[in-house]
């Protein structure tokens, strides 16, 4: 990467004002997809200097600055206990120690992989996204948005809930990209959702309200939710998995993930 | 542009490009025992310890690094002739290419883990590739290192 | 036996664990010029012109090389034996480029990033040409990959540029086709392996520099020092004798690096610039403009009669070699001669096939070379085989399989590249090695497969192989040991370290001889001026090969010793006993390092040393069973191995962990070949899986169990028993993960990779589901 100057500011505003001086002026997040980028940047802002990589435990709530490392986050014992350690789980199966020592929660979100092992847990909890200047959006809102956002994002909101969470990653060793990943969570209401299809992860909204609508959660409910996640939510081909091959996994791993969730 | 930074527990700067990567100032500067592998952020070999912490130094900037401590074998030659034994006894030096690399990551897995499973200590080590042991018998060495195996 | 077979650790890994300088990037001169390559996008094309000016006025370059401006001498990259099986039919650039990544111009700058700017300014024009991508559409297509004039075969290899045939080879001993005949039961299935790819954690990389007496010295990730050496001399017109190539510590070969990479730029830069210079291979490049294994087509027919009785099999095969012809015809013959043997009852054999061009990557070699592919097709082939036949498929193998002091005709046939050599099978322990393997793997409390729940069923499956070591008649390994003051030595050797320990076994072999202990004994290897001759390290050759020749010059180097003891004590050299320490004769004796320091400072002084040579007369092959264990999701195909037993009758293991990391290594390896490892282009022929991340190689996570016990043999002719151990761990695993996957599903896949989805494939097909037909 060819980078012309190196700033590191010491409040958000000298940060943004940076950034918001050129569109060849770019922030540091994580770095380790950073030769993939074959960009040449004017000035690389490091926000290193702000506190944003510290993990802040509520009463009802998470607070994760956008700077803190994967690692981080996979150790910390407030993400363990949310949904029983699958978001945790999800953040570990993202290639090394030394990768996720690295890489940045911010800049995994920022990056909207679709393969991403850290967005499809994540759309099973609620989450808010903190930009500065002032602003707060959902991230399934921030997920869906075309344009690159021009603000910084500065901080994670995870809501605490009590629920039971489940992650699987399908894929032919760890330092893979996922061919299928699936997350269930079951907090008196199911959320799912399925990622790297090989497209983005989304919300399986209409099984979720087909499973939530029901009073009683039979086999043959669990079934046709699997049934349904195949006529729903569109997969594709690619040179990791073919279409048909990745509606059976996301039948088989949804169905295995609600029971899992629904286990007493 | 300057870089201070704390390199085996001895203060240095580095001049550098705003563009360069920690792995290329450290070969730049001798220190030979951090090596390139890949251009993916995938292998492993570059590892070096980030105030005591584990990290790809092919995917940091150096610049980024200012004030922060860098710890390479170089720094560590006891605690890595230790591991050195163990992973002779075993047969699981090869080519010996991952291992300056992953004895760091051993290393920081002692410190960080008091009684890892053998899950966690797989998974701890899984950045780490190697083309040439198999990983078992390196799995037995680390084993012996933290004082678990018989 | 003191030294040979006690557990050694190796003589470098603490060194290099702690960070010495070693590697060939560690090395070079640290004013080098980099290299950086332009290469070629397109998968066929002819360079019609190509426009350097404006790249050469860049500050900061110094040299630039386009076709125009090399030697025009055709030459074969492959590090092998001379004259070479390999056909001539590579320039160092060339008008046509043949695959996506093939070399176009070398630019050699100050800096690398003068070096990336000066390819950017560098224009080229293509006549883009329609590529070859099928290689079972390569015989006589109408696109021909070697046109041009100037390239040859140095011996009758079957080269047939014009029809896209870069070898073919046939043999047959009696015919098939009247003993199919008297079979009850025939089985005729085609096989396809894939292009694999070494994945070595170093990438490729070379520096070159002008040392005082303006020599060019040569530092190479290198399997071939010496074969480097020799094919840049006849390729640059330079005299051999102004040639140095040294091997460092190489970080893993496996055959990727037993043909030359960058060592003619750096070597062509180096001597024109006056300048030292060095190319390191991005892990891209590695992937791109490398090598790969052979993928190959296997259409295996064998025939037997309802007693169990294996009576022909033919077997022919097409292999694609890609853009360059490296190691085709020899490989290819392996996959015959170093498979075909295992059954060796039968009554007729017929071996014939082909080896195509294409432009993909081009293949070379590649631990296991042959024989990996070769045994996945007949090994898989005698389970199907078994069941037609009603027959348990380890009693079939049991029944028809080489045995102890038996013989093949097949050796004395097929060499490589030329006509082969007979041989019995003085040790071979398969047998043994079969009945210990079903043990450790429980195989009668599995066999064929046990439901585990709902949706996990256990399985096993197994497989048997045979690899060679060394080439008989042809690699000659040879080893310099130097007497020293105080009474220590040092071992020079030709025979390459690349990881596998050579280093420490060949020091073992000499302290064991010389009776001293491993400290004492200091090894230097690989460096074309200061050791003596090696081939290389390839076909399973250095212990046996270049061993004894460090046997023999360690016995040399006794007798010496005895023989100056003997002066110094006036008495006869019979009458001297030597315990490795002390010289005693009656009551007078002397020590190791008084007689050392005596004839170096003091008194009939001279310098002892030993050189003795080896080249094998036969080929003692190693023998293994290797048996899996997998647990297969039936509802989603994916799979684990859980469990993988190699029972391994090398001879004598001489560094038992050393062997033992061999096997596993090998196994690993063999696994990722079977499971998921897959070279794969897109429809233009651009290389999709060429990093990490697309191209996976087994991690920590993926090893669950390996138990791996040998068998012992004393192989007479080999130093301390031995025989080989580098390449054979990597035969079994994809024939034997397919007959698990058989007797866990029902399911036959024919064409690696075994992936989850194939595997699912087939069990929906099985349940009759009509959108897997």
């Amino acid at each position: 990467m060819e980078i012309k100057n190196y700033a590191r500011p010491s409040s958000l505003e000298e940060a943004y004002d940076l950034l918001t001086t050129s569109g060849q002026n770019a922030l540091l997040g994580g770095g380790v997809w950073m030769k993939y980028a074959n960009r040449k940047v004017d000035t690389m802002i490091d926000l290193s200097l702000l506190g944003l990589n510290q993990i802040v435990e509520k009463k009802d709530e998470v607070i994760i600055g956008a700077q803190t490392t994967l690692r981080d986050l996979e150790i910390n014992q407030a993400i363990k206990n949310l949904g029983t350690d699958f978001l945790s789980q999800a953040i570990g199966s993202i290639v090394g120690v030394a990768f996720r020592n690295v890489a940045t929660i911010g800049g995994s979100i920022a990056g909207k992989y679709p393969f991403s092992d850290l967005i499809t847990p994540m759309l099973c909890l609620n989450v808010t996204l903190k930009f500065f200047p002032d602003e707060e959006m959902k991230l399934s809102e921030y997920l869906d948005q075309k344009h690159k956002h021009p603000g910084i994002l500065t901080h994670i909101i995870i809501k605490k809930t009590k629920g039971k969470g489940y992650f699987k990653k399908v894929s032919n060793t760890i330092l893979d990209f996922s061919i299928l990943n699936v997350a269930c969570y079951y907090d008196n209401a199911f959320m799912i959702a399925i990622g790297s299809r090989p497209a983005k992860p989304i919300l399986a909204t209409h099984v979720m309200h087909m499973l939530n609508q029901s009073s009683q959660l039979t086999n043959e409910l669990i079934s046709s939710a699997g049934d349904e996640i195949i006529k729903t939510i569109p997969f594709s081909s690619d040179d990791r998995g073919s279409k048909a091959y990745r509606e059976i996994l996301a039948k088989t791993y949804v169905m295995r993930g609600i029971k899992e969730v629904t286990k007493p | 542009m300057k870089v201070n930074f704390i390199l085996n527990n001895q203060e240095v700067t580095y001049e550098v490009d705003p563009g360069e990567v920690l792995l290329d100032s450290l070969r730049k500067n001798h220190l030979v025992s951090v090596k390139r592998g890949c251009d993916s952020s995938t292998c492993g070999v570059c590892t070096v310890l980030l105030n005591d912490k584990p990290v790809l130094s092919c995917s940091l900037l150096t610049a980024s690094i200012e004030g922060k401590n860098i710890t390479t074998v170089d720094g560590l030659q006891k605690e890595i002739e230790e591991i050195a034994h163990y992973f002779g006894d075993e047969g699981a030096d090869q080519c010996g290419f991952c291992n300056s690399g992953l004895a760091l990551t051993i290393y920081a897995l002692k410190k960080e883990y008091k009684h890892p499973t053998d899950e966690e200590i797989k998974h701890y080590v899984v950045g780490n590739l190697c083309r040439c042991s198999g990983y078992q018998a390196q799995f037995l060495a680390i084993k012996r290192y933290l004082g678990g195996a018989k | 036996m003191k030294v040979v077979k006690k557990q050694i650790p190796s003589i470098d890994g603490k060194g290099i664990m702690m960070g010495r300088p070693a590697f060939t990037d560690d090395l070079a001169a640290p004013d080098s010029l980099i290299i950086k390559i332009l290469r070629s996008p397109y998968a066929f094309a002819r360079i019609k012109s190509i426009h350097i000016d404006e790249a050469r006025k860049l500050k900061g370059v110094e040299l630039i090389l386009t076709h125009h401006d090399v030697p025009r001498n055709s030459f074969t990259r492959a590090g092998q034996g001379y004259p070479e099986p390999s056909p001539h039919d590579k320039f160092i650039l060339d008008e046509y480029v043949r695959y996506v990544g093939d070399e176009v111009a070398c630019v050699a700058a100050i800096d690398e990033k003068t070096a990336e700017k000066a390819l950017s300014l560098i224009k080229v024009e293509y006549e883009v040409l329609e590529p070859i991508l099928d290689f079972e559409q390569a015989i006589d297509h109408s696109t021909i990959i070697h046109p041009e004039e100037g390239i040859h075969e140095m011996f009758p290899i079957g080269f047939e540029p014009k029809r896209n045939l870069a070898a073919s080879y046939h043999m047959h001993i009696n015919n098939v086709d009247e003993t199919f005949k008297s079979c009850d039961v025939i089985i005729d299935e085609v096989f396809y392996t894939q292009a694999q790819a070494h994945s070595m954690m170093e990438p490729h990389t070379v520096n070159a520099r002008l040392d005082f007496q303006n020599r060019l010295t040569i530092y190479s990730a290198t399997q071939t020092p010496f074969h480097v050496r020799r094919i840049l001399s006849q390729t640059l017109d330079i005299p051999i004798s102004k040639i140095r190539v040294i091997k460092p510590r190489v970080g893993g070969g496996f055959g990727g690096k037993q043909a030359l990479h960058g060592e003619m730029f750096a070597a062509l830069v180096t001597w024109r610039t006056q300048k030292p210079s060095k190319l390191v291979y991005t892990r891209k490049e590695v992937y791109e403009s490398t090598y790969t294994r052979h993928p190959m087509r296997l259409k295996m027919k064998i025939g037997a009669t309802k007693d169990g009785m294996i009576k022909a099999i033919d077997c022919h095969v097409l292999s694609d070699t890609g853009a360059y012809g490296e190691h085709a015809l020899t490989v290819f013959m392996v996959t015959g001669s170093k498979v075909l043997p295992l059954y060796n009852k039968v009554e007729s054999v017929r071996f014939t096939g082909e080896v195509v061009y294409t432009n993909h990557v081009s293949a070379g070699a590649f631990r296991g070379y042959g024989a990996i592919q070769g045994n996945f097709a007949l090994e898989s082939a005698i389970d199907i085989l078994a069941e037609k036949l009603h027959m348990d498929p380890i009693e079939l193998r049991q029944q028809n399989m080489m045995k102890e002091n038996e013989t093949s005709p097949i050796f004395k046939i097929m060499g490589e590249g030329t006509e082969g050599t007979a041989m019995n099978m003085d040790t071979c322990k398969l047998e043994e090695c079969v009945h210990k393997g079903l043990k450790l793997i429980h195989w009668n409390d599995t066999y064929p497969k046990k439901i585990l729940n709902e949706h996990k069923v256990r399985a096993v499956g197994m497989a048997i192989a045979m690899q060679g070591s060394g080439i008989p008649y042809i690699d000659m390994g040879a080893a310099t040991i130097k007497f020293n003051d105080d009474g220590f030595y040092n071992l020079m050797v030709g025979a390459t370290d690349i990881g596998q320990g050579s280093d420490t076994v060949l020091a073992q072999i000499a302290a064991e001889a010389l009776m001293t202990t491993v400290d004492k004994v200091i090894v230097y290897s690989s460096d074309s001026d200061l050791t003596p001759f090696d081939t290389g390290a390839y076909a399973s050759s250095t212990t046996y090969v270049s061993g004894n020749a460090v046997l023999k010059a360690a016995h040399q180097l006794k007798d010496m010793l005895i023989t100056e003891a003997a002066r110094i004590l006036e008495s006869k050299p019979e009458d001297i006993d030597f315990d490795g320490t002390i010289f005693t004769c009656d009551d007078k004796q002397i020590t190791l390092s008084h007689l050392a320091n005596q004839i170096t400072y003091s008194h009939e002084q001279k310098q002892l040393t030993s050189t003795a040579s080896y080249v094998g007369h036969k080929s003692p092959p190693p023998f293994m069973a290797g048996f899996c264990e997998v647990e297969v999701d039936m509802e989603t195909g994916e799979y684990d191995v859980t469990h993988y037993v190699s029972a391994v009758d090398c001879g004598t293991p001489l560094n038992l962990k050393l062997a033992q990391g061999q096997i596993e290594g090998a196994i690993v390896q063999g696994i990722g070949m079977a499971k998921f490892e897959e070279v794969k282009y897109n429809k233009k022929g651009y290389l999709i899986s060429n990093s990490f991340v697309d191209y996976r190689i087994p991690t920590a996570q993926d090893v669950k169990k390996m138990t791996t016990e040998f068998v012992e043999s004393y192989e007479a002719s080999g130093p301390y028993g031995a025989k080989s151990v580098g390449e054979i761990g990597i035969d079994t695993p994809p024939a034997a993960i397919a007959n698990a996957i058989y007797h866990a599903t029902g399911v036959r896949i024919t064409s690696l990779p075994i992936t989850p989805q194939k595997v699912l494939e087939g069990i929906l097909k099985l349940k009759g589901d009509r959108n897997y037909e």
